[in-house]
């Protein structure tokens, strides 16, 4: 469940297939996850998952790994 | 009328930030209303409810406090469907000669006009990017651009309002978010009442229009940059001065 609402947060914000959101897929080697796009996905995270992230945790969140990991952290 | 969408004032007790609040409550729009003290904020509510306000939150902010910005938005996520818009009003009047200005006034003056800006359009664009529109609107002044003695930690602090603005307009662009800065002369608010009779009409005198403005002046025009037939506006910094710019 949390699985799929992450990945599909993915899939709306960066406008990309299912199969590319991948535990390597990160910040600046996508070509659609750019500073803008970064910016789209943060308010699709938070709106999914109704939460407020702090801004270190936005300056961190560098992949999908990565978000899986500070997503678990407001919602634990 | 304008139910679905809500607008966030900032400093909203004050004598632009209150005319702001009842010209667009008159437009019904949502309105989150904050400033420091509870007992203001909620006898503006019921002026605003009862000119039309689609409703009202209120929410007690001390912009010197940093932390505290976040959780005015975390309430904003809770109580509201839509942040559409803010409006910064607030800020205090520094005056003093530079040899007078102590190292804590600089970091308060900073934090009220400079800090609090970013942060606010930090957390508001995120809740805008999700409905792809909204609109910023930031107070400077005339002092900004034309200087003023014993004004000159005011004048920095408004002034860099100049380029937040013109970036924030670059930046959130893409996302239809459009900022724009407003930028007062001489209005007849709280923030002048010290302003001595000799003063007024001086600064009267320098006005091309020969009067002084109102703060409802001021709201017209934010009121204004918050509908949608200024959808085209954006990246500006508007005078409402009387053409004290002019002189």
């Amino acid at each position: 469940m949390f699985e799929d609402k992450l990945k599909q947060a993915f899939v709306n914000a960066l406008s990309i297939e299912e199969n590319e959101v991948t535990a390597e897929l990160a910040y600046s080697q996508h070509p659609k996850w750019d500073s803008t796009a970064h910016m789209v996905l943060i308010a699709e995270l938070e709106s999914s998952f109704d939460i407020m992230l702090d801004t270190d945790d936005i300056i961190d969140m560098s992949s999908y790994q990565k978000a899986g990991e500070i997503i678990q952290k407001y919602i634990a | 009328m304008q139910q679905d969408k809500s607008i966030l004032i900032v400093g909203a007790t004050g004598g632009i930030g209150s005319h702001t609040a009842k010209a667009l409550a008159k437009q019904g729009y949502g309105l989150i209303i904050s400033a420091r003290h509870l007992d203001k904020l909620e006898s503006l509510k019921a002026q605003l409810l009862q000119l039309g306000a689609a409703g009202v939150e209120c929410f007690v902010l001390d912009l010197q406090d940093s932390s505290a910005i976040k959780g005015l938005f975390q309430f904003i996520q809770k109580q509201v469907k839509h942040l559409y818009g803010l409006v910064n009003c607030a800020g205090t009047l520094h005056e003093s000669p530079l040899m007078m200005i102590r190292p804590d006034d600089i970091q308060a003056q900073v934090n009220l006009h400079l800090t609090s800006s970013i942060l606010l359009a930090q957390y508001a664009s995120r809740l805008m990017v999700r409905n792809k529109q909204g609109v910023i609107v930031f107070l400077s002044s005339v002092v900004a651009a034309q200087g003023a003695s014993g004004q000159a930690l005011y004048a920095a602090c408004k002034s860099s309002l100049f380029g937040l603005t013109k970036s924030l307009a670059k930046e959130l662009g893409g996302q239809n978010i459009r900022v724009n800065l407003i930028e007062p002369g001489f209005i007849e608010t709280e923030l002048v009442a010290h302003y001595s009779d000799e003063q007024r009409a001086e600064l009267k005198q320098q006005t091309a229009l020969k009067s002084l403005g109102q703060a409802d002046d001021v709201a017209q025009l934010i009121s204004f940059l918050i509908s949608s037939k200024a959808r085209y506006i954006t990246a500006q910094n508007i005078a409402v001065d009387g053409g004290l710019a002019l002189s």
